[in-house]
């Protein structure tokens, strides 16, 4: 133990100026984060700049990790007979205890111990810190892993970089190829394609830094590392089962229980859609019922069948959910009013975007609206008008649980802070009967979510995760912001952004036509809204010969 | 006992030969010096010795344990030191003792002071900036100052200036007379070694030509020198660089057994004069090189 300590101290020794170095980048990065999360940039422009060189931190982190690695394992050569470290009391264990622990502090106790400040500065609790910790470690690992594999199998620096170049121009050269893609893409199976190709790529890894340590076979070692990269090649290209499953069980396992047997759809009705130069579109529209009132839908993808006798044709399709189905268990998680059955008032105070496509539509007596839009050939669609089709679908729903993260008088310099997560109100612009407001938020990064919990950003999975609300408690209304612009920097596991919003006026229903609230912007509140996913409920329609109508 | 014995012990480089079915034995105590030319494969040998090469065929035993098994416990006892090795060259030379003392339980702070005093190194200047002498005899020091049981030693004074390499060798000297240490040193010629080696070993391509004592190799060497004889039946088959002029004989008789042998001569060469002197280590190898050839005791007998 102590020899093991006498040999870190003295790679520590040799190697200070480059530690140095590596730890002036990853400072230098977290000092940048800072001063982007505490208000250094006026504008998107300096805050991109200010990214830029944030980024540029972190190539050379990356640079001088790769750097260190290599300098770090040949302060002890394994290849050849001239280091004189071979012949002196020191066993291949005993050395390569020496060079992990020296690894380790450098290449992952300092990068946490720099980035502990900035986590804890962040208002990060012990789960952000865990899990932030992992993924550092995990991209440090990204660094170290093939640094050390080919810094073993190198007897100088020059043949280290020529070679991690050819390992890297592989690798990237490999990537690119055509089959490799489709592989890498293949549903159901990629993710465990990708995990698996990295697990075996790092299990060689370490079997060839174990032999260079403990045997220093040099040909094995060579033999080792192009067996693994055939493995890994072969795992990326070619394993065939899906083990993602099982995680997807865990993450089901966290989910609420919602009642799902009595969530059903029920068919509005099926139109056609016609525009000049654009293929017909045939859009299903259906109402969700059974969904309860404080969760509120998103859209995923559907499967779609429609058969005559014997012909059939299946086209996927895209879901989107109407008004009611995303605003009202916020409004609701906001504490303002939810009128019941009133699809003009929803339209009015929900500000759906018209762009969407979906104001002006039929919105469901009761349930949620949602519609299936699907472009068509004309000769199917003229065959499903002249001979309605029998009709299938089946999508999974899922449910978000709307969550007011915060809320803050509406005014520049006003915060939102709740743990690890902050909103800055940047400025504010009235721009003709809208008011935009620039937001810089920071909060954790980590893409390694867990089910259901939130990190900052969003919850683990897809779909509208963070939204804003400007709110008017004393007439009960809400707008919902519109993002005009989101520049995301990444410092640390830290996600800095910023946001442009507009919220434009609420409007009613009055005498026929929608008029635009006056005064509506006074008094205002920015509300922070997050939704937690909290299920996934298949859901089927049948429909037998199913009618068109075509759309005025 | 033996702390070096190697058994049919032969390492090729793809189809070249390194060394060759070498058997070669070190007993302890012993100073013994493998000579050889260039490409004979005493590196090779001590490097299998030292396991940084491993053996293609047969076995080496270093301190009783099979060469590839080598471990900390062995190297605590084993000195070694060759020309090609990489010091530390960013270090000073008093870095580099402490880098190297904890190593070493048996380290002799006393030892390592007496030669520090006697190579006269300079502490605080770093190895790159100190002459390649100096270099040698820092890296000698640490090889010498924990009192190893065993020294190998590769062509560690090749180019050096014979007043560096008597130093070296004095020291080397110094700790060989003080402990029982045995020492292996892979030398191209015997040079300042000879008032030291005891035991001698003879490599050419790869084969082991000799392996002796040097009391029985200077015992059964003489330089012979004949004058006066007039009428000779020219030299026997064993004599080495046979000369012959007008006024005189000479040549090596590798085969002097006392008494017997000059009978021999005085028979060969009826009333000359016959002369025999005793040679040196470093004259025996030279005349052995000159030869090409290399008689061994059993050989003749």
């Amino acid at each position: 133990m102590k020899l093991i300590g006498h040999i870190v101290k003295k790679d520590f020794r040799e190697l200070s100026g480059t530690v140095a170095i590596y730890t002036l980048f990853i400072a230098a990065k977290l000092v940048l984060g800072a001063l982007l999360v505490h208000g250094a940039a006026a504008d998107p422009a300096m805050f991109s700049r200010i990214q830029s060189y944030g980024n540029l931190c972190l190539g050379l982190e990356v640079l001088t990790g790769y750097v260190l690695v290599a300098a770090w394992v040949h302060e002890h050569p394994l290849i050849g007979t001239r280091a004189e470290w071979m012949t002196r009391p020191i066993s291949g264990g005993q050395l390569l205890a020496a060079k992990l622990c020296g690894l380790g502090l450098v290449m992952a106790v300092l990068p946490l111990a720099l980035a502990l400040p900035w986590w804890l500065g962040n208002g990060y609790g012990v789960h952000e810190i865990e899990r932030a910790a992992a993924e550092t470690l995990l991209r440090q690992a990204v660094v170290v892993v093939p640094a050390l594999a080919l810094a073993v199998l190198t007897d100088g620096f020059d043949r280290y970089v020529i070679w991690l170049l050819v390992l890297f121009g592989l690798g990237f050269g490999a990537s690119m190829l055509p089959p490799v893609r489709a592989a890498m893409s293949t549903p159901d199976v990629a993710v465990t394609r990708e995990w698996l190709s990295l697990a075996v790529a790092a299990a060689t890894a370490l079997f060839v830094v174990a032999n260079q340590f403990f045997t220093r076979r040099t040909g094995r070692g060579v033999a080792l590392l192009c067996f693994g990269l055939g493995g890994t090649a072969l795992a990326a290209w070619w394993w065939p089962h899906d083990l993602t499953r099982f995680a997807r069980r865990t993450a089901e396992a966290t989910w609420e229980s919602v009642p799902a047997d009595q969530i059903t759809l029920v068919l509005e009705r099926a139109r056609v859609i016609r525009r000049p130069n654009r293929e017909p579109e045939l859009r299903v529209a259906m109402a969700v019922r059974g969904v309860p009132p404080d969760l509120k839908l998103h859209g995923g993808r559907a499967a779609q069948t429609w058969e005559w006798g014997g012909v059939k044709i299946e086209r996927p399709g895209e879901l989107h959910i109407e008004n009611f189905g995303t605003v009202a268990p916020v409004l609701r998680a906001l504490g303002l009013r939810v009128p019941q059955m009133d699809p003009a008032w929803f339209q009015a105070n929900a500000e759906r975007p018209l762009r969407a496509g979906l104001l002006g539509q039929l919105i469901p007596p009761e349930g949620v609206g949602l519609s299936v839009q699907t472009p068509m050939r004309p000769a199917y669609l003229a065959r499903m008008q002249h001979e309605p089709a029998d009709y299938d679908l089946a999508v999974s729903l899922e449910l978000f649980r709307p969550e007011v993260i915060g809320e803050e008088p509406l005014r520049t310099g006003g915060r939102i802070d709740r743990g690890r997560d902050h909103v800055r109100i940047a400025r504010l612009e009235q721009v003709g009967s809208a008011l935009r407001v620039t937001l810089v938020e920071s909060g954790p990064a980590v893409s390694w979510k867990s089910p259901g919990r939130y990190v900052g950003t969003g919850f683990a999975g897809e779909g509208p995760e963070v939204e804003y609300f400007l709110t008017n408690r004393a007439r009960g209304n809400a707008s919902r912001g519109q993002e005009l612009l989101a520049q995301r920097a990444r410092f640390g596991t830290v996600a800095i952004t910023w946001r442009v919003l507009e919220f434009r006026a609420p409007r009613e229903w009055i005498g026929g036509a929608w008029v635009e609230l006056q005064g509506w912007d006074q008094n205002l509140t920015l509300a922070k809204v997050a939704n937690r996913r909290v299920a996934e409920v298949p859901c089927a329609l049948q429909v037998e010969s199913l009618p068109l109508t075509e759309d005025k | 006992m033996n702390l070096i014995e190697t058994r049919k012990l032969s390492r090729w480089y793809g189809m070249a030969d390194g060394v060759h079915g070498l058997a070669l034995v070190v007993p302890q105590g012993s100073m013994c010096l493998l000579l050889g030319g260039s490409g004979a494969g005493k590196s090779t040998a001590t490097k299998v010795l030292m396991n940084l090469l491993r053996p293609s065929e047969g076995e080496a035993l270093v301190l009783g344990v099979d060469s590839r098994r080598l471990g900390p416990g062995e190297f605590a006892q084993i000195g070694y030191l060759a020309e090609d090795q990489t010091p530390p060259m960013h270090l000073t030379v008093r870095e580099w003792l402490n880098d190297c003392r904890p190593f070493y339980p048996t380290w002799d702070g006393g030892l390592e002071q007496m030669l520090l005093k006697q190579f006269a190194l300079p502490l605080d200047r770093k190895l790159r900036l100190i002459s390649r002498g100096m270099r040698v005899k820092a890296a000698l020091l640490t090889v010498l100052a924990f009192r190893p049981k065993l020294v190998v030693l590769d062509e560690p004074f090749a180019g050096l200036e014979p007043p560096v390499v008597a130093e070296c060798v004095r020291g080397l000297a110094t700790v060989a007379a003080a402990g029982d240490c045995t020492v292996l040193a892979a030398v191209s010629e015997v040079g300042e070694f000879e008032p030291l080696a005891t035991r001698v070993a003879l490599l050419d391509q790869g084969r082991l030509r000799l392996n002796e004592s040097v009391e029985d190799l200077r015992a059964r060497f003489r330089q012979v020198e004949v004058k006066g004889a007039e009428a000779h039946a020219g030299p026997a088959a064993d004599w080495l660089e046979w000369e012959d002029t007008r006024e005189r004989v000479r040549f090596v008789e590798p085969l002097y057994e006392g008494e017997v042998t000059e009978r021999a001569w005085r028979e060969r060469f009826p009333g000359a004069a016959v002369a025999a002197q005793a040679m040196t280590l470093r004259e025996i190898h030279l005349s052995m090189m000159r030869a090409g050839r290399v008689v061994k005791k059993a050989e003749a007998a």
